[in-house]
């Protein structure tokens, strides 16, 4: 089995270059022929998880390059529920709950709870947090 | 498993100080041995007495008293930090041993895993 590394990231899109940063070292940990364990999203980071991010046209819509990357890569990919419903980040289960009018969370990501990030740095080899 | 968590953020700047905490409960309640330790600005959640009510914030001292709630006895704020900021060793949370940061750096080098957000 290659070596796998679990990552966390705190930061959003906007506000420095945090998220940019830790989606280049997992397309890099991909390219090297390690594995993601799993990428937690949390903190201001949830933000990445909406499908509603309008950018200019010569820029990178960063948001959309996390999804894209997950996709591509069949990657888990958990954003923390607590976190999300904050934000505004929202699927349509906890939108019906909430009674919600819509919903925005990327379809190659899921809502779910810390426990999902201590079972990743128990069982992954490496793990780092992206800060905000 | 030994998690060290390494809280060093003031309680009211951002949600950090508070998510870092929230990760150290939910570690706890996964059945692994937590130990949190309070450094730089992170001593400053430890103050007794905070009203973040007047703000309609959430105090921190809540989250802190659910650490035992949770087996978390290991509670430690830096010395160092402690002084630098004109902070009295009675003025902080009745749970939290005041330690060195030749301590600190001790159960950093003992445990499994650090987190530091």
């Amino acid at each position: 089995m290659p070596e796998s590394i679990a990552i966390m990231i705190l930061g959003n899109a906007t506000a420095n270059s945090s998220s940019q940063t830790a989606l280049e070292f997992a397309k890099a940990v991909i390219a090297n022929g390690k594995r993601i364990e799993r990428l937690f999203f949390y903190h201001e980071a949830v933000a990445l998880g909406s499908n509603l991010t309008v950018w200019g046209q010569d820029e990178q819509n960063l948001p959309d390059a996390w999804q894209m990357f997950i996709q591509e890569n069949n990657l888990d990919a958990i954003v923390c529920i607590a976190s999300a419903l904050k934000r505004g980040v929202i699927n349509s289960s906890e939108a019906t709950r909430y009674e919600k009018t819509s919903c925005n969370l990327a379809k190659s990501m899921e809502l779910s709870g810390l426990g999902q990030w201590v079972d990743a740095v128990n069982n992954a080899d490496k793990y780092i947090v992206f800060g905000a | 498993m030994r998690y060290l968590f390494l809280l060093r953020q003031s309680p009211y700047s951002s949600s950090l100080a508070r998510e870092a905490l929230d990760m150290a409960l939910a570690t706890a309640a996964f059945d692994q041995h937590v130990q949190v330790a309070f450094i730089n600005d992170g001593v400053f959640q430890l103050v007794n007495g905070q009203q973040a009510d007047l703000e309609q914030r959430r105090n921190i001292s809540k989250t802190l008293d659910a650490l035992p709630l949770y087996d978390i006895t290991d509670i430690f704020a830096e010395a160092e930090s402690v002084q630098e900021r004109g902070i009295q060793d009675n003025e902080i949370f009745k749970y939290a041993q005041i330690i060195d940061r030749l301590a600190i750096r001790n159960l950093i080098a003992q445990a499994d895993k650090v987190i530091t957000l």
